[in-house]
């Protein structure tokens, strides 16, 4: 940080809110006014070395609600978009408005479905195989994430796919379908598996187990995501009755987001548990998450009660190596024994979701953590 | 009248201690704000003891709300999760929240005392039931739904047809308006939109009171005597009678006005306004929650405003009313 | 005769983010303060003059109780009946349907994001669920809810309230004083705030109902203690005391059926305001949380389908309007149905 700029609102304290004494800028535009939350507007940098901007003002605006989008788009408010999580229902509102465009991309950010180990039932490996089996990932992506693409292009369906691998998208070069046969889609088989763990098919059309807690009353189990996230919320129901189908009860119990990953996720209060991992292209990131719990120092993020010596002994390799041939073949053979291990059940990828409007040129949609702005210097107004 | 000012601002001053006292329970118990560090593992504990401590969150809640009270008695209203000082940015929000509200609350003064008169004036008329019948829907719609209505209806179409931004759906303002009348069209292309929302949420249930309590005052014995006298129709209305309807209806106004500041906050989070009632909502339900201080401090300026425009009430009542003599 | 501050308290607005309580004088007639029905002694003499004259004639009276009159009088209103009619109506088709719907709420069918069809005459939402079935548990979660807050707020108000109004003093200035805290601040944040703090995991409606009715008792409350304060000097209470009756026997037989009017119309209209206020509850994602639904859910979720997916938002949204248009229109009629002191259609 600038010494001179340091000097005058004082080091520890002085940059956490924005204000003229803390303007600087290198790049082509510099921010002008900032409130927290709430909006920023950004100026052409007169001091800029590089060619010359072409607009004079770019208003980055946080809305809190998805649904106010639509609206302001139509009205001419506001002219680029781009949702955390888009959901069906977004896409279709931003879809008919007319001078806009919407490109949907893959990124790097994933849901899916972990369970917790310290649970009775799913400490079984069947138990645990015949929930991946009995999920119809198809089904969701069919409905949450393929009619999003399809807003762009029809054809743009089939670009929506159930991900097979948790270390890797399948933009990255490394990725590859290590999930053998434990993810296709198979209700019979699932059932199968539940009743060699130990349970019979009830009379409700729920599974009763013969051991444990549960024994003689309907195998449930609870699932646990963020409140207030449709998509989410979405996913949730239609597992909720993909398990009905093969006589597991789901009950549907979310929390806001700061209890669940402060207090649920940590402690292990769950069964089974819904978010997303972002991706990045360090895959020696997903060590703490995947490495035995029982090493508190390192696999902080297992919250799964999940340990495999043979996992961790790979990622030990992988972590000292560096060649990236062999880094990846090591990684997706750790992925290959997470499905074998069925430590938790990759859905799909988020599309990243960009609309703009198309009476300015070069707004190219950019998926990483930069966004659309990455070029915002070539931004202008078509004639 | 100056003893009695006095009287009713130490009630309020007591009462809100007391809301405050409970509220600040209630907020602070309904959330952990360090969570989003704690689940992060890459940060480490001692990280996590120091913003412990710069919350005050290692001190028990009782010594934390005496340190809350005793800042804002000072006008320090402490600092928010994110490290920012929230009294600076009270003043700011307020301001944009009563740019929603004051001009709301004036409209339906001025439309419900209006169109009540006119309705009582003219009883069983089309006017009547055109805005008996208005009223009745009027109540029966959550206020969110009248602004998605406004917005997709009113807004959208008119927008689309002139090809440009005319009535804007997102925020008080554009950002970035130099230029002081820019800057007024500005607020006041941003304002419609709520205002009216507020509005046709308050007016209704003033405008029916007011209708009823015109009524009630025409029916009775004194007006029918100076109507007996020979005075005219519009003399005893005005000079009379509206004089005396009004007297109700400022109380109802006053009683509302907590409501309507209510409503203000579900409109300012529909419309993406960047008031009070939003930083309310954020502190409360936004990333890192609870933010004590940013919620408790929407709750001292709302207890204000609402003691405040009761007691100004109470003084417009007791002007109406001559019976009214305050000791 | 304009009301004093006191009484001119007991109004409502039944719209979501309101603090007022519910309303008393809505509609076409005066301001219906909460004067107590005439009592009995009064209308002795009458009756038997006329039972006289009656005779006279060959034709005979028969006595008919306040009950049986307030509820003659319920059935000339027009709108109630018609409110009541679509009330009824109304729930019928969200508990009787839902049995005989072969869809439940929870299921996922085999079409998705379409609109009203045979099949699914509410349409389907974009991941499959039917919106008829849906719809109907929304409606009967949301009914069910109000009732009950309406149920417990009414016999909580009324219990402190007549305590306040009945005994005065210190236990009349503490409850002034505990609702005053409700009225100073708005009624939606403070239902906010303690909708977060009973943790959003709970969100189902049994505890939206009682945070509502945490509430809403102070309003009835208030009510309550005004129609006491203000029979407690007249004179057949005066009498009671005389000839040494109970405080309970007073209280129960003498003042609450006198103040029974303003008490049902108070909890009618409770109904209308908790719905409203359960939908905002939920528009702001505190309010019954999936895979519960609600009217409000069901609105709140489809706002951004307003244009799209219209049918999404369209169907919950007119319930809810029939639903608190219809239970307005109740309180209305029982209002003119139960105090016969306030003034005739001039």
């Amino acid at each position: 940080m600038p010494a001179h700029i340091a000097e005058k609102v004082g080091f520890n304290n002085g940059f956490q809110t924005f204000g003229p004494a803390v303007k600087v800028s290198g790049g082509p535009y510099e921010i002008q006014s900032y409130t927290k939350g709430e909006d920023l507007v950004e100026v052409p940098n007169p001091k800029y070395w590089g060619p010359k901007t072409h607009l004079s003002k770019i208003v980055y605006r946080f809305i809190l609600d998805d649904s106010q989008d639509a609206p302001a788009i139509s009205s001419g408010e506001v002219d680029i978009v781009n949702p955390v999580i888009p959901s069906v229902a977004y896409a279709d509102s931003i879809k008919s408005i007319p001078n806009f465009a919407a490109s949907v991309l893959p990124g790097l950010e994933f849901q899916h479905v972990d369970f917790n180990e310290s649970n009775p039932y799913l400490a079984k490996l069947a138990v645990r195989e015949a929930i991946a089996l009995g999920t119809n990932r198809t089904q969701m992506i069919q409905r949450i994430v393929a009619p999003i693409f399809s807003t762009v292009n029809p054809a743009d369906a089939s670009k929506a796919q159930v991900l097979n691998n948790r270390i890797y998208m399948p933009i990255q070069p490394p990725y590859q379908n290590t999930s053998g046969t434990s993810a296709t889609f198979d209700p019979t088989k699932a059932k199968q598996l539940l009743k060699s763990a130990g349970m019979t098919m009830g009379s409700d059309g729920y599974m009763q187990p013969s051991f444990g807690p549960l024994k003689g009353k309907d195998f449930s189990l609870s699932i646990s995501t963020t409140s207030g996230v449709p998509v989410r919320q979405q996913i949730e129901e239609l597992f909720q009755a993909n398990m009905k189908a093969i006589g597991i009860k789901i009950n549907i119990q979310n929390y806001d987001a700061s209890t669940l990953f402060g207090t649920v996720g940590p402690k292990g209060e769950f069964d089974l548990i819904e978010f997303a991992w972002v991706s990045s292209p360090f895959a020696s990131g997903n060590q703490p998450i995947y490495c035995s719990y029982t090493n508190t120092s390192v696999c902080g993020e297992n919250w799964d009660h999940y340990a495999d010596p043979k996992v961790d002994s790979l990622f030990n390799q992988a972590l000292s190596d560096l060649n990236p041939t062999t880094d990846a073949s090591l990684y997706n053979q750790i992925d290959g024994l997470l499905w074998k291990d069925m430590a938790t059940l990759p859905l799909f990828e988020n599309p990243v979701y960009y609309g703009y409007s198309t009476k300015y040129s070069n707004l190219v949609p950019n998926p990483t953590s930069v966004g659309i702005p990455w070029n915002a210097q070539d931004w202008a107004l078509k004639a | 009248m100056g003893a009695y000012i006095l009287r009713r601002l130490g009630a309020g001053i007591l009462v809100m201690a007391v809301a405050t006292f409970l509220l600040y329970l209630l907020v602070s118990v309904s959330g952990n704000p360090l969570a989003n560090l704690m689940a992060n593992p890459h940060i480490s504990p001692a990280t996590i003891r120091a913003a412990r401590i710069e919350l005050h969150l290692n001190e028990p809640l009782l010594q934390r709300y005496w340190t809350w009270i005793t800042g804002v008695v000072h006008g320090d209203f402490g600092i928010s999760t994110t490290g920012q000082a929230v009294g600076p940015q009270v003043l700011p929000r307020m301001w944009v929240t009563l740019q929603m509200v004051l001009p709301a609350t004036a409209i339906a003064i001025v439309l419900g005392i209006g169109l009540g008169v006119m309705s009582a004036v003219r009883q069983y008329s089309i006017l009547d039931h055109v805005s008996t019948a208005l009223a009745y829907i009027l109540f029966a719609t959550p206020v969110f739904v009248i602004a998605i209505l406004l917005k997709d209806f009113l807004a959208v179409k008119v927008d689309t047809a002139a090809g440009h931004p005319i009535l804007y759906t997102i925020g008080q303002n554009n950002p970035g308006t130099t230029g002081a009348w820019s800057v007024f069209v500005d607020a006041l292309a941003h304002d419609v939109l709520p205002v009216l929302t507020l509005v046709l949420i308050t007016y209704a249930g003033w405008s029916r009171y007011q209708r009823a309590s015109l009524l009630d005052v025409q029916n009775s014995d004194y007006i029918r005597l100076a109507r007996a006298k020979g005075l005219s129709r519009r003399r005893v209305l005005y000079v009379h009678a509206l004089r005396n309807a009004l007297i109700p209806v400022t109380t109802v106004i006053a009683l509302d006005f907590a409501g309507l500041l209510g409503g203000a906050l579900i409109t300012e989070i529909v419309y993406g306004w960047e008031g009070m009632g939003r930083f309310f909502y954020e502190g409360l339900v936004g990333p890192v929650t609870p933010d004590v201080n940013v919620v408790m401090s929407y709750l001292v300026v709302t207890a204000a405003l609402v003691i405040a425009f009761n007691i100004i009430a109470d003084i417009a009542y007791g002007l109406l009313d001559p019976r009214i003599r305050y000791a | 005769m304009p009301d004093t501050p006191e009484i001119a308290e007991q109004r409502h607005s039944s719209r979501a983010g309101t603090a007022v309580p519910p309303r008393q004088g809505s509609t076409a007639n005066g301001p219906a303060p909460a004067r107590p029905g005439i009592p009995l002694g009064d209308s002795q003499a009458r009756q038997e003059a006329a039972a006289l004259a009656a005779a006279h004639a060959g034709l005979s009276i028969e006595a008919r109780s306040q009950f049986q009159m307030a509820r003659a009088r319920f059935f000339r209103h027009k709108m109630a009946l018609i409110g009541l009619g679509t009330f009824v109506a109304i729930l019928l088709f969200s508990t009787v349907g839902q049995v005989f719907w072969h869809y439940n709420y929870s299921q996922i069918t085999n079409q998705f994001g379409t609109g009203p069809s045979l099949a699914h005459p509410f349409g389907t939402d974009t991941i499959g669920h039917d919106m008829f079935a849906q719809t109907m548990a929304a409606t009967s979660t949301s009914i069910q809810t109000a009732l009950l807050v309406a149920a417990i707020s009414t016999a909580l108000g009324t219990l402190i309230g007549a305590a306040a109004g009945y005994y005065g003093k210190w236990a009349d200035a503490l409850l002034m004083r505990f609702t005053d805290l409700a009225l100073v601040v708005p009624a939606i944040v403070i239902l906010l705030v303690l909708a977060n703090a009973v943790s959003r995991s709970a969100g189902n409606w049994l505890w939206i109902a009682l945070i509502l009715a945490a509430l809403f008792w102070t309003y009835l409350a208030r009510l309550v203690r005004g129609v006491f304060l203000s029979l407690r000097e007249r004179e057949f209470i005066e009498a009671e005391h005389a000839i040494g009756a109970s405080d309970r026997r007073i209280i129960l037989r003498h003042m609450i059926p006198n103040a029974i009017g303003p008490i049902v119309v108070n909890a009618t209209l409770t109904v209308a305001l908790a719905i409203l206020i359960e939908a905002a509850l939920s528009f702001l994602g505190l309010g019954i949380s999936p895979p519960q639904v609600s009217l409000g859910y069901l609105i709140a979720n489809a706002q951004g389908d307003a244009t799209v997916l219209p049918y999404l938002f369209y169907f919950p949204a007119a319930i809810l309007v029939a639903i608190i248009l219809a239970i307005n229109f109740i309180g209305d009629g029982l209002r003119d149905a139960l105090d016969p002191q306030q003034r005739v259609r001039a």
